[in-house]
């Protein structure tokens, strides 16, 4: 079954994340959580999830080195990672493209619209 | 002048020869008054300061003619004296001459003729004397005051924090400031003479670049100064004017000042950090805010409200109340996060660090896609679009998603002041009237129309300030973040467009921008 990683260090929007996506929970889809950049990098290599929502300002290491690091790498290249982040201007779109990511959403985000969106991703 | 008005003083104690004098220059158009000695000469002089020249004796009882001299130049007064003097006493003359007389005349046989010639002579001297006078007094006037200018511009340029440079017509150096040889670590004194062209430039090289610009444009550059300090420079031309007009202003050299704006730029920095953080911080509570709330919301109406009794009113008014109470909590949080936007956008933007793009696009395309992001807006509230979009409008060259930003903005704008009707949008070129061409730029005029409750006179002007939100603040619930309206004025205005508003209290409110379009051959400037 899919699998998906929530990455956030605020507690309240790892919490916000799991309920948004607890339909999918119920169909099956399995769903990490970790609250640093580091850890979840080690999880993407162990794990290969389908679908990251990667936070970018965390301790240790920001999305944007995690983004770059994953698809950087050949092995884990094709995980689908979603930049959710506080960081609302153009030139913050813009180096989140240039990390890699596939999708950028801005905080605050609609609960709805992350399940939309994971839904397609996941093709469910 | 004419003679009548020029007053002459006889003296003489012989009374034929008062009256053969008087009779002589009165023939001559002049005004005669007489006196017997010097002592009565004078104390008519003192009395009557008309009195333009004295023809004087030299022998009299009580005051002589010499004595005359000496008293009348005590007293301080400036009345030439002519001295009538015997043929015999030449010495005499030349004694009066020394005293002050300004000429003497020979009672002899001619003086009817050399009286009148000498009294002219006379008059025309002491005139001239006079305007010399007159003419030093002024000049050492002048003196005076430039040398007070001079001192005083002295002390400003020396005590001025700005760095100050100016050049002649040959770039050489001829003024430097202590501040300047401040910012950039030399001793002043030292560039006096200095050539801007030649190799010298060292620590100011950047400065001279602009000099040698010598455009009439001015120049602005930012700069590295001495310990690692920011400095902003402003290079101007210095032109000497003509008095012909049609004489073009002779150039005589440059002029550089020098701003340190370190502090400036780190309060910046410090204020764009400042928003930044705030902006962040703001935006992870708000997020758990609005998402728990929607979440709760979904949860309340899928899972709870279906087994809540159906037929108990309480029950109703309660749901209902819930449904209410939470779509405030949401609108409200979606208001915080709009503000949160908008003060970042409009902070980046009157800082000038917004990066525009500068594209070819049609302005009929960019109201399509503002109509288009608009148009679940309008069919939530019932109120329709009517479109007045002349076709074949020429390009505008803009950044386009900024563009329809100000599109929708007062799209919703009218929207929010509008309950039922219709809003029309009209899209012409502008008549040349009421908006004219400038810098060989035509315009175009984008106007929405909404027949909402209209701004007061007062207002108008206020609208696009920020925070300004119109209306009684007490009793209006705001709507907005109150900056919408300042960040479409600075995108009109960076545009070199103009926005602006027509409104009347009840009536509706037509707002109106410019934008200038490309101009293509054969398209008149005020098509």
């Amino acid at each position: 079954m899919p699998k998906i990683l929530i990455v956030d260090d605020d507690p309240c929007i790892r919490i916000l994340l799991k309920q948004s996506l607890e339909e999918l929970e119920d169909e099956g889809v399995e769903l990490i959580i970790t609250d640093n950049g580091e850890s979840a990098l080690d999880i993407i290599k162990r794990e290969i999830p389908d679908v990251v929502f990667l936070d970018v300002m965390m301790p240790k290491m920001n999305g944007f080195d995690v983004c770059n690091a994953v698809k950087n790498d050949p092995a884990i290249s094709n995980v689908f990672i979603v930049l959710l982040t506080v960081m609302s201007q153009k030139v913050d779109k813009l180096r989140g493209k240039a990390a890699g990511a596939d999708i950028y959403i801005t905080k605050p985000f609609n609960p709805d619209e992350v399940l939309d969106v994971t839904r397609k991703i996941l093709g469910m | 002048m004419n003679n009548t008005e020029i007053k002459i003083l006889v003296v003489d104690d012989d009374p034929f020869v008062r009256d053969m004098l008087t009779m002589i220059l009165e023939g001559s158009g002049y005004t005669i008054v007489t006196a017997e000695n010097g002592l009565e000469a004078l104390k008519m002089c003192i009395a009557d300061s008309d009195i333009d020249l004295i023809v004087s004796d030299v022998n009299m009882p009580v005051m002589d003619g010499i004595q005359l001299i000496k008293e009348i130049r005590n007293y301080g007064l400036d009345v030439p004296i002519i001295m009538v003097t015997g043929v015999s006493s030449i010495s005499v003359a030349v004694d009066a001459l020394s005293s002050g007389a300004i000429d003497y005349v020979l009672k002899d046989e001619g003086i009817e003729e050399t009286i009148i010639i000498t009294v002219k002579r006379a008059l025309a001297k002491h005139q001239i004397e006079l305007q010399n006078k007159q003419l030093i007094a002024d000049l050492a006037a002048k003196t005076t005051e430039q040398e007070y200018t001079l001192s005083n511009l002295t002390a400003i340029i020396s005590n001025m924090p700005n760095g100050l440079l100016v050049t002649n017509a040959q770039s050489s150096i001829t003024l430097a400031n202590p501040a300047i040889g401040r910012m950039f670590g030399v001793n002043e004194a030292d560039l006096l003479g200095k050539d801007c062209q030649s190799g010298f430039a060292g620590k100011l090289a950047p400065l001279f670049e602009m000099i040698c610009v010598q455009s009439d444009e001015p120049v602005a550059i930012q700069m590295e100064l001495d310990g690692g300090r920011l400095g902003s420079a402003v290079a101007a031309v210095i032109r000497k004017k003509q008095k012909n007009s049609e004489i073009p202003d002779e150039f005589i050299g440059n002029l550089v000042i020098v701003r340190d704006v370190t502090l400036e730029k780190e309060i910046e920095r410090m204020k764009d950090d400042f928003l930044s953080t705030v902006s962040h911080e703001l935006r992870t509570p708000l997020t758990s805010v609005l998402g728990f709330t929607k979440v709760i919301r979904k949860k309340l109406e899928e899972v709870i409200f279906p087994q809540l009794p159906s037929d108990d009113a309480k029950t109703d008014r309660t749901v209902q109340q819930i449904n209410e109470n939470i779509g405030i909590i949401i609108s409200e949080g979606e208001r915080l996060t709009t503000l949160i936007n908008d003060v970042l956008d409009l902070s980046k933007m009157e800082a000038g660090k917004v990066e525009w793009k500068q594209e070819p696009a049609l302005i009929q395309e960019i109201m399509e896609q503002a109509i288009a992001a608009t148009t679940s807006l309008f069919e939530n509230k019932g109120v329709t679009i009517v479109k007045d979009i002349v076709v074949d409008l020429p390009c505008i060259s803009c950044d386009r998603d900024r563009i329809v930003q100000v599109v929708i903005n007062l799209l919703s704008n009218a929207l929010k002041f509008t309950d039922k009707g219709s809003i029309a949008v009209m899209v012409r070129r502008s008549t040349g009237n009421d908006c004219p061409a400038e810098n060989g730029h035509g315009f175009i005029v984008v106007s929405i129309v909404d027949p909402g409750i209209g701004i007061a006179g007062k207002d108008q002007e206020n609208v696009f300030e920020k925070f300004k939100q119109v209306g009684d603040t007490l009793t209006d619930r705001p709507k907005g973040s109150g900056l919408g309206l300042p960040i479409c004025k600075q995108i009109v205005e960076y545009h070199g467009g103009k926005i602006w508003v027509e409104s009347e209290l009840g009536k509706g409110s037509t707002f109106c921008f410019t934008l200038p379009h490309i101009l293509t051959a054969g398209m008149s400037k005020y098509e």
